[in-house]
């Protein structure tokens, strides 16, 4: 892949057009620099060798801001009196389906980042390019082409009392379209968010989501993420997560990826503080021709950190999964505290998962350990279902409910909880299960 | 109720039941005793249906049905109702949601209505009083965490709940301390009626003392060695398996 | 209420306060003439190898082919070890003491210097010396110098012989199974070893026979700039058992040595093969310098039903390591088996583990793999558990522990898992732990030496995988254990 393939040029000419400041126009540009060199990955580079990417077609070129229509029936689920919404319609945000600003919480800092770019870009110039976190020819494609997303900045000392919610739609429109997002969130020192992210789509929406968000946490702070990985099968999905924790921090992240699309998961936690936390879980259900990826990079970077993984798979039909956990513990990291646990359970002949679970480990003063196991549903807890009277459809249902359920139960909000019970239910019992 | 004709069975590869015959009827309780690895649970297990264990000769008709030509699960709506020896743990499954799961697939089975949420709630809490359980273990995962009595105790609380027809308990004895040997056993003692029929598997006459049958069965070697009533336990207790591993006695009761 | 933070790593280290350095205790020279070909890497060289071996036609072939194949080869740089670029052309690749032309017709032959060397290192080859119960081959740089207790053997039909030998002796069955586990191309060091492979063990046992020995090789690197390359092939036949012993070691020297060798074993029906390794090729001292480059591909098929392979090493030597022990697991109802202790102290790296790829029905593996890291020593578990489409029932069970001794080393973890059957299970456990100042002191307060409550913590720590091994070399594995954390701890 070069960068001859027509929608890169056209992101190239495209990117010229659009407005900025001079700064972001040369990241850009940079950015697409790298993306030609490298090409898009194949499953011969060793991050990407059990993933490999879908074909695109011709759907990487960026859209345009559509009038709502489909956006408002896929985001309606996720509209609550209780939460704060920004919505955000095919990469391009929706003030229409969002809450009214007069309901934005005081003592954040709320704002699209197409507004923030048109109004006050210099806000944006730190984060937006120190962002070297990531690497890869995704990234760079997000940098190159990201035309909006949201931008959270909870002041200093401020327990936000509502959930915010951000919410991308995938329409249905005369093309394929990309959407590039970027979102970045940062809690000030000593305050606390509650934020669910959910990425989804109308059925027949055909295109790519590249949804990368970066967060910021200061000294003694508390962000308690979900998020819901749900796009439609024509919208393969590429998500990446970055956090940095400052000392004490607190940062929590629940990952429900149950999208009957592609979907790729990148999760990447500095804990660089003095005793931040990073409680991590998550858990994919695979059907069909589904792909579903988890990829945990967990750096352990001060002393007394702590984090804690969690993460289970369910692959029925011809689906695969892909768990990839990496602890790396740093030789300033004394007293680093780590546990891993990835679960998988596979529902018939043909669906595969890949787990690797790997620690890389640079001073002796830790406490690390993971495990991983992979197996079909119990035969004796199936039995013992059956012998109560319960048809073996049903006992399998419960179970499979059961195994995701342990990682439902890290969403404590009630009325977020019902919200991700029902979007994973469907998703549940369409799980075929075969001998 | 029950006719066990000629039963042959393996557990995997190995012969275990040879040529087992057993008749019950409504109301009668029937105890099975007998040493170690004679067959004792691996009859339980096969009349349950478990995976595992193929039957290879005989009969077993349950309401004039043949056992065998259901699933398992259409034989618990059926009424038979296995009591574990080793109940197994379901993480992340609630115990009322299960057994109301369970009982509405066996009023389903049997055409009537399914029970709502709220009506099962009254009849689970009167069960487990029945049983002595404590409300909060009703309430947790199925068996998760629960000692071995309280996994013991959950099992005649599903019994009591589910009222089967044929109910077999696998060693509910073992593991058991005295007091939640007495508890367990009343339990039991006030399922018994006229249309329910008990196999109780055990390996000591310490629970016959509580649970009395009216039949006693001794099973050597995968087939019924002896049989006779309830005093046939006291037999045992006092002289062991042995003079009846070494020479076959003739049915006596 | 938050806990202490850890004490700064300054206050541990001084607990791991330098002792003086165990010397490598077989890194001395035997001063002997031999027979060597000038540096470098050709096809003439492969050539002049094969000649000097006497080699039919088709080993040459296969030489060929595979110096072929390495020439288009890219250096594998994936494994966590780093060293500057080898150069292939200044390796000296056949090098043998100089003796009769044919070599020795039995131990009398011998020359008496190296009869002294295998001595020295604690394996005498005189058999009335030698360790009741164990054959040994004896190979020295390039080549084989004695094979003990070959007639003993040859009465149960069991062939133990250097490869040289196997290739004059035995053409139909080197031939038979040559490559057909390790293929030449399938990676760079066994292409490599496939070109210039010089001598190495051969053995098989036949239909029904359970090897009434141990048999063992020993490797002994002397000459300088020579790169070892050995080969062992070993099949046991339907209903067959052998248990096989293989030790090293090599003088200090400051360059670095390649070691790469390819060893392959084949199981047929219900046969068992035990493969032990002990291997203390030197380290290079403690600043890095010097030291053996073991770059190696050892991999077992068993191909029958109810098969069964089991690796054991304890790698305590060398400077670098970088070897995967691997079963494939074709027989329905085969086993596969890793045990590892593997020990990185100084500037020492270790890249190694296992795969264990599950074809048949209900195949079964274990790995227990144990990582030691001391000094600046960076200690690496790879390993794959590929359970297959067909291979229903599988089950895997693995378990890698590291131990970490000072904050300067390194403890790295990758477990790769592949599952491809709904049947299979597998369970993966890791677990990172250190010496705690508490274990040491709980250890003096009874009146005990530092040194020796790391020895008895790092022994209970590996025990699982020692008492794998057979006696003789479980004894010498302890010893060596300890011999090589001495100066690590204090």
């Amino acid at each position: 892949m070069t960068a001859s393939v027509p929608p890169f040029s056209e992101i190239a000419v495209a990117a010229k057009a659009w407005p900025g400041p001079a700064w972001l126009t040369g990241a850009r540009q940079a950015a697409l620099d790298r993306f030609a060199l490298a090409g898009l990955p194949t499953t011969r580079l060793e991050a990407w060798r059990t993933t490999p990417l879908p074909d695109f077609g011709t759907a990487l070129g960026p859209g345009a801001p559509s009038a709502g229509g489909q956006g408002a029936a896929v985001v309606a689920p996720f509209r609550s009196h209780g939460a704060v919404t920004l919505v955000f319609v095919d990469g391009f945000h929706s003030a229409e389906l969002s809450s009214p600003e007069s309901e934005w919480p005081k003592g954040v800092r709320l704002s699209p980042l197409s507004r923030l770019l048109a109004t006050a870009p210099e806000e944006a110039l730190a984060w937006l390019t120190v962002d070297a976190a990531f690497s890869g020819a995704l990234h760079d494609l997000n940098t190159a082409a990201f035309r909006d997303g949201a931008t959270i900045v909870v002041e200093d000392g401020v327990q936000v009392p509502v959930e915010l919610r951000v919410i991308l739609a995938a329409t249905h429109g005369d093309r394929p379209v990309a959407e590039h997002v970027r979102h970045h969130v940062q809690v000030g020192r000593g305050s606390s968010l509650r934020l669910t992210v959910a990425v989804l789509g109308a059925p027949d929406a055909l295109g790519f989501i590249n949804n990368r968000t970066t967060v910021a946490m200061a000294e003694s702070s508390r962000l308690d993420l979900v998020r819901v990985h749900e796009s439609p099968a024509g919208v393969p999905h590429f998500d990446a997560l970055a956090a940095t924790l400052g000392a004490k921090a607190e940062f929590t992240d629940t990952v429900l990826q149950t999208g009957p699309s592609w979907t790729r998961s990148e999760i990447e936690i500095a804990l660089v503080g003095e005793r931040a936390s990073a409680d991590l879980g998550g858990v994919f259900v695979a059907r069909g021709n589904q792909m579903s990826d988890i990829h945990t990079l967990l750096s352990h970077q001060a002393p007394g950190v702590i984090s804690r993984q969690n993460y289970r798979g369910l692959a029925a039909d011809d689906a695969r999964g892909v768990f990839h956990g990496q602890i790396r513990v740093e030789a300033l990291a004394r007293g680093a505290d780590a546990v891993q646990n990835n679960r998988n359970m596979l529902l018939s002949k043909r669906a595969q998962v890949h787990s690797t679970p790997a620690l890389e480990i640079q001073t002796d003063d830790v406490k690390c350990k993971h495990g991983s196991a992979t197996g079909q549903i119990d035969q004796a807890q199936l039995f013992y279902l059956r012998s109560r009277g319960i048809d073996p459809k049903d006992a399998t249902l419960m179970l499979t409910r059961a195994f995701a359920g342990e990682i439902l139960s890290r969403v404590t909000a009630a009325e977020t909880r019902e919200l991700v019970e029902a979007q994973i239910a469907p998703s549940l019992e369409a799980l075929g299960v075969a001998a | 109720m029950l006719r066990i004709t000629d039963l042959h069975a393996k557990a995997g590869d190995k012969p275990i039941l040879k040529g087992l015959s057993l008749s019950v009827n409504g109301g009668e309780v029937h105890a099975i005793m007998g040493p170690n690895g004679s067959g004792k649970s691996t009859l339980a297990h096969v009349l349950a249906g478990r995976p595992g264990y193929t039957v290879t000769g005989g009969e077993v008709l349950y309401k004039s049905s043949p056992l065998f030509d259901m699933a398992p699960e259409v034989r618990a709506r059926e009424g038979v109702f296995l009591a574990y020896q080793y109940p197994v743990e379901l993480p992340g499954v609630s115990n009322l949601y299960f057994l109301r799961s369970a009982l509405n697939a066996i009023r389903r089975h049997r055409g009537e209505s399914e029970m709502d949420a709220m009506d099962f709630l009254a009849i689970a809490k009167e069960k487990a009083r029945f049983v002595e359980l404590d409300e909060t273990l009703v309430k947790r995962n199925v068996n998760e965490g629960f000692s071995g009595g309280e996994k013991k105790r959950n099992e005649i609380f599903q019994m009591a709940v589910l009222e089967p027809s044929l109910a077999i308990l696998d060693e509910t004895d073992s593991g058991l301390d005295i007091d939640a040997l007495r508890i367990v056993a009343k339990g039991v003692n006030r399922l018994r009626s006229e249309d329910r029929a008990m196999i109780v598997v055990t390996h000591y006459q310490r629970l016959l003392e509580y649970i009395v049958p009216d039949f006693v069965h001794v099973l050597i070697d995968g087939k019924i060695a002896l049989s006779g009533g309830k005093d046939l336990a006291l037999e045992l207790e006092s002289k062991g398996y042995e003079w009846l591993e070494k020479e076959p006695v003739q049915a006596r009761g | 209420m938050t806990e202490p933070l850890p004490p700064s790593p300054s206050e541990s280290s001084r607990l791991l306060a330098d002792l003086t350095s165990a010397e490598y205790a077989a890194g001395f020279v035997t001063d002997i003439a031999s027979d060597a070909i000038p540096a470098g890497l050709s096809e003439d060289v492969v050539k002049l190898i094969s000649a000097k071996k006497g080699e039919p036609e088709w080993l040459l072939d296969f030489r060929l082919r595979a110096f072929r194949n390495w020439q288009a080869m890219p250096v594998p740089e994936w494994a966590r070890v780093h060293y500057p670029p080898i150069d292939f052309q200044s390796i000296v690749y056949y090098s043998a003491p100089k003796q009769k032309l044919d070599g020795p017709k039995s131990l009398a032959e011998v020359d008496p210097k190296l009869l002294e060397t295998y001595e020295k290192l604690g394996v005498p080859l005189h058999e009335r010396a030698a360790l009741a119960g164990v054959a040994v081959d004896a190979v020295f740089d390039s080549v084989s110098v004695a094979t003990t207790f070959k007639d003993k053997l040859h009465e149960v039909g069991v062939i133990f012989c250097s490869f040289s030998e196997a290739v004059r002796e035995h053409p139909e069955l080197v031939k038979k199974y040559l490559g057909t586990v390790v293929p030449y191309s399938d990676n760079f060091y066994a292409a490599l070893n496939s070109a210039v492979f010089s001598d190495g063990s051969f053995c098989y046992i036949p239909k029904g026979v359970k090897c009434p020995m141990e048999l063992s090789t020993y490797f002994r690197i002397n000459a300088k700039n020579t790169g070892q390359f050995e080969r062992t092939l070993i099949i046991a036949d339907d209903d067959a058992a052998v248990s096989y012993l293989e030790g090293c070691t090599a003088p200090m020297r400051d360059e670095n040595q390649l070691h790469a060798a390819v060893v392959e074993l084949v199981a047929h029906e219900n046969a068992r093969i035990k493969y032990s390794t002990v291997q203390n090729w030197y380290p290079g001292d403690k600043d890095g310098k010097g030291g053996i480059y073991n770059f190696v591909t050892k991999r077992g098929a068993c191909r029958g039903h109810n098969s069964k392979i089991s690796w054991t090493q304890v790698e305590t030597g060398s400077a670098i390591t970088w070897k995967y022990p691997s079963c494939i697991l074709q027989g329905d109802n085969s086993v596969g088996e890793f045990y590892s202790v593997a020990l990185a102290n100084n500037r020492q790296q270790a890249d190694t583990g296992t795969k264990m790829i599950h074809i048949g029905k209900n195949t079964r593996s274990t790995i227990v793999s144990k990582g030691i890291s001391a000094g600046h020593g960076q200690n690496t578990y790879r390993g794959l558990v590929k359970i297959g489409k067909n291979a229903e029932g599988a089950r895997n069970y693995s378990q890698c522990d590291s131990l970490l001794l000072g904050p300067h080393c390194g403890a790295h973890t990758f477990p790769y898992i592949d599952v491809q059957d709904p049947t299979a299970q597998m369970e993966h456990e890791a677990t990172t732990s250190k010496i705690s100042d508490d274990q040491i002191f709980y250890f003096q307060s009874r009146g005990l030496s530092t040194e020796d409550a790391v020895s008895m913590i790092v022994n209970g720590f590996c025990k699982e995988v020692i008492k794998e091994l057979p006696m003789e070399f479980a004894v010498e594995a302890q010893k060596l254990l300890g011999l090589s954390l001495e100066g690590s701890v204090g």
